[in-house]
This record gives structure tokens, C-alpha cells and sequence, in this order.
């Protein structure tokens, strides 16, 4: 769907239209995972669910944490500094967000979590973590799906958190989440930077409308099984966007 | 011994490599070198701030499951300054070289000399893989290093050099601190304690040797080093 949709000219567009373009494209997904993330917190879920959604978040910043450390010590010398840099402040929020989410776990349990027990259950990358799309695209190894998943995902992560922290009325709780939208932000201006440098041909710019097609499934499925299952209305609605999904999923669509 | 003493002894300790090193900084700028002998002695600074950066970087991505949260999230900040230094000392390079750095060339440049950056003592005193060794490291290492571009902000004339410079100084403070926070936490071992008392005045030697070489070693902080810390 993402490709016909921009195969229509037979002029290439510049980098910037292009982002510009693609970003567009992405209101659907984010605005069902917007009305999920809603809907699920306006059914008041017990404190035990809470804390089962969390320990899945924990990990995924975990994870990003250690994917972003993983990429600074891997840089090439002859990437930009400031690229690099960036790269180092992303890791450092994601460090941050692993310890504020530990922090609204321990707030809900009125307990301390024990990391290494919540590592045993939670510790693996999962479907219902976003960061698992990085192993499966093996973005650790190509620059512009990691963009992409900056870009893509980490706006996503910013809708969902900004989310949560409009519908959750404990305070420590929904503080903690509006700064963390703010940071999922910024990260996503950081993949957008990226991409904008990468997609300078057709072939960058077509690979990058492949990939952001199985992103959008992906990350549909994300939503189901870390958030809730996705309303039938939200289901026609991606349906209509993004076509059939790319690959069977393991929801409901 | 507790915790807090023994760590408070270990920075008393470090006293006399900080001075020594801050005494050949002041004398390597009291000999007026040349703008390119300066380029270069900033581009193995530039290097060092990468190296820093990458393997602070490699620790947080290797740290395990159960890693304390807030450590974590210091080392990150660590990071995330080392990067930012890493392209300060590029800006000071461009300003005194007035054109664009290749940090690539410079990297291969000092590439023979990595061994000779204050960084590569982490893997030298296996900091990568025992935590009461990186914090050490940081507590030595970082402590010196901020008195070193302390001392380099004072001996500057340039002002944008000097501000970067003493930037950086505040964070290198910050980044020992780091390592005095974590060493709080593990010496309450007697064994961690041991592995420290055994290579701390090796690791202080080869901070000092490090600074040496490119200005040679002055009498005065060589005889400070050994009554510190014996012969070198």
C-alpha cells in the first residue's frame, strides 16, 4: 500500500519530501495505538495488570538502552560526531526511562524490584516489546532500518506514553510518563535526521516504504499484545490504510 | 576497614599524581608549543575522549540483567559526555586549525598510540569485565583528567579554548564521582578492597607515564611520583 502510494510520480522526491511523506503515513497506526492505549487505561485495570504491562516496558527500555549503547561503541570512524552524539543522549534517556519505569513499578508494588528475578520472566525481547523489531530487521547492522525504527517507532512510543500520561491520574505515575513522551520525541527527530541523509535515491527510498510496510504490522501487533487487542473499527481502519498486513499475525485483524 | 575510609584514603592517595600531572600540563604550555605540536597533542585528546566514550558505551550494552538502575543511568550520562568532549576537542582542533578535522585520519594518526591513552587502561586493568576495576578507573583516571583540563584551562590564553576546557574539567569531576559512588558500594568487600590496594599505585605509574609522554618528565613531579608511589 505505502509503495503504490508513492511509486504514482516518476519523480523522485528530495530526501526531505520524502520524510516528510512517510511521516504522513504513519497517523493511522499511531492514531490507533493513541485510542488503544485510551481505552485500556479508561478500564481502570487492576494494579496486577498494571504491573505485568510495566515489566513489559521496563525491558523494552532496557533493551533500548542497551541497543543504542551497543551502536555508540560500534560507530564507525567515520560517522558524524554529531550523529554519534545524538546517539549517546538517546542511549542516556533510554538509561533514564529503565530506571523511571523501575521506579512507577516499585511505586505500584510498594516494593523494591528485584531486577535480576524480573529479568528471568521479562528479560527476553518479545513480540510485545518494540525493540524486537530491531533483531528481527537486524538493525543493529543497517543504518537505515535502525533510522527507520527511530523514526517510526519511537513516534509511536511517544503517542502511547503521551497517552498514558493524559488517562493515568496518579501523578508520580503520569509525570514520569509525560517527560518520557517528550524524550520518545526527540528520538524520533533524531532517526528523521538520519533518514533524511540516507533516503537520497529511489532505491533508499523504496526500501525504506518496504520496510515501513512490515513496521506498521509489526508494530500493529505490538499494540495487541502489550497494550490490548485492537477495536474492530481501529482493525479497518489500518486495513484501509496499509492494505492486508504483510505477513499472518498472531492477532486479530 | 569501612567503605568511606578506605575510599577517602584512596583520594588522599591519588593526591600526589594529580599534582605531578598538573606540573608537567603547566610545563608543556610554559614551553610555548607550536601551533601544530598543539593540534596534535589535542587530536590525541580527541581520540582519548572516543575511546572513553566507547567503552563506557560497550560496559552499559554488557551490563548485566540485575545492574543497578541508577548506575546504569550515570554510566550513560558518562557516555553521553564523553561524546559531547569527544566533539569539543574537535571544535578547538578546527579553531586553531582554522579548516575541518578528519577525525578518521586522526584516529588512524594515533592509532599506534592507543596504547598510550589513558582509556586503554580500561581493558589494561580489566575494567571491562570487573566492575571494582572500572570504578577505579573512573575514580583515578577521570579524577586526574579533571585536573588535567583544568590546569590546560588556566595555561590557555584563547578564550574559547580555555571555556571548553574548563567545561570539561566540571565534567570529569562528575564522571569521578561516578567511580567514587560505585566504590562506596563495593568495597564494603575486604576482597575488593585487596584487588584495589594491589594495582592502584601501577594504574597511578602508568596515569603519570601517559601524561609524560609527550612533554618528557620534569624532575620535580617525577620526584613527587616516587615518594608517592615508589620507583617508576
Amino acid at each position: 500500500m505505502l509503495t503504490a502510494h508513492y511509486n504514482q510520480g516518476n519523480n523522485m522526491q528530495s530526501s526531505k519530501e520524502f520524510v516528510q511523506d512517510l511521516r504522513s503515513t504513519f497517523d493511522t497506526l499511531y492514531t490507533v495505538a493513541d485510542k488503544t492505549t485510551r481505552e485500556y487505561f479508561a478500564t481502570k485495570p487492576s494494579n496486577e495488570e498494571l504491573l505485568g504491562y510495566f515489566k513489559i516496558r521496563l525491558f523494552n527500555e532496557r533493551w533500548n538502552m542497551v541497543e543504542l549503547a551497543q551502536a555508540v561503541a560500534n560507530q564507525p570512524i567515520d560517522t558524524p560526531i554529531e550523529e554519534t552524539q545524538l546517539l549517546a543522549k538517546q542511549a542516556y534517556d533510554e538509561a533514564n526511562h529503565f530506571r523511571m519505569v523501575k521506579e512507577v513499578i516499585e511505586h505500584i508494588s510498594g516494593v523494591e524490584a528485584n531486577l535480576a528475578e524480573l529479568g528471568a520472566t521479562h528479560g527476553k525481547k518479545m513480540p510485545s516489546q518494540g525493540v524486537f523489531i530491531l533483531d528481527k530487521y537486524n538493525a543493529q547492522n543497517d543504518e537505515l532500518v535502525l533510522a527507520l525504527y527511530q523514526f517510526l517507532a519511537e513516534g509511536r512510543a511517544a503517542v502511547v506514553w503521551q497517552a498514558m500520561a493524559e488517562s493515568i491520574e496518579d501523578q508520580y505515575v503520569s509525570s514520569r510518563y509525560a517527560k518520557i513522551s517528550r524524550d520518545e520525541r526527540f528520538h524520533s527527530e533524531i532517526g528523521r535526521l538520519k533518514l533524511e541523509k540516507l533516503c537520497t535515491t529511489p532505491e533508499a527510498q523504496q526500501r525504506a516504504l518496504d520496510m515501513a510496510q512490515n513496521f506498521v504490522w509489526d508494530l500493529y501487533e505490538n499494540t495487541c499484545l502489550s497494550i490490548a487487542q485492537v477495536s474492530e473499527e481501529g482493525q479497518v481502519a489500518m486495513k484501509q490504510a496499509y492494505g492486508q498486513p504483510t505477513r499472518e499475525l498472531s492477532v486479530a485483524i | 576497614m569501612q567503605a568511606a575510609q578506605f575510599v577517602e584514603r584512596l583520594e588522599l592517595n591519588n593526591e600526589a599524581l594529580f599534582r605531578a600531572s598538573e606540573l608537567q600540563v603547566k610545563s608543556y604550555f610554559d614551553s610555548k608549543p607550536s601551533k601544530a605540536e598543539l593540534i596534535d597533542h589535542f587530536k590525541g585528546r580527541m581520540v582519548n575522549e572516543r575511546m572513553n566514550m566507547v567503552e563506557i558505551s560497550a560496559q552499559i550494552a554488557a551490563a548485566p540483567a540485575d545492574a543497578d538502575t541508577t548506575e546504569l543511568n550515570l554510566l550513560a550520562k558518562q557516555a553521553q559526555d564523553e561524546a559531547k568532549h569527544f566533539r569539543m576537542v574537535k571544535n578547538v582542533i578546527e579553531h586553531l586549525s582554522g579548516e575541518p578535522c578528519d577525525v578518521g585520519a586522526a584516529v588512524e594518526e594515533h592509532a599506534d598510540q592507543l596504547a598510550t591513552k589513558g582509556a586503554a587502561l580500561i581493558k589494561k586493568y580489566g575494567g571491562d569485565k570487573n566492575p571494582v576495576m572500572l570504578a577505579l578507573y573512573q575514580l583515578v583516571a577521570e579524577g586526574r583528567a579533571a585536573r588535567n583540563w583544568a590546569m590546560m584551562s588556566e595555561c590557555i590564553d584563547d578564550q574559547f579554548i580555555a571555556s571548553t576546557y574548563a567545561k570539561i574539567a566540571k565534567d570529569e569531576k562528575f564522571h569521578a564521582s561516578i567511580g567514587r559512588r560505585q566504590l562506596m558500594q563495593l568495597c564494603e568487600d575486604p576482597v575488593a578492597q585487596q584487588q584495589i590496594m594491589e594495582v592502584a599505585d601501577a594504574m597511578r605509574k602508568d596515569l603519570f607515564l601517559i601524561t609524560c609522554a609527550k612533554s618528557g618528565m620534569s624532575p620535580e613531579s617525577k620526584a613527587i611520583m616516587e615518594n608517592a608511589y615508589g620507583s617508576l
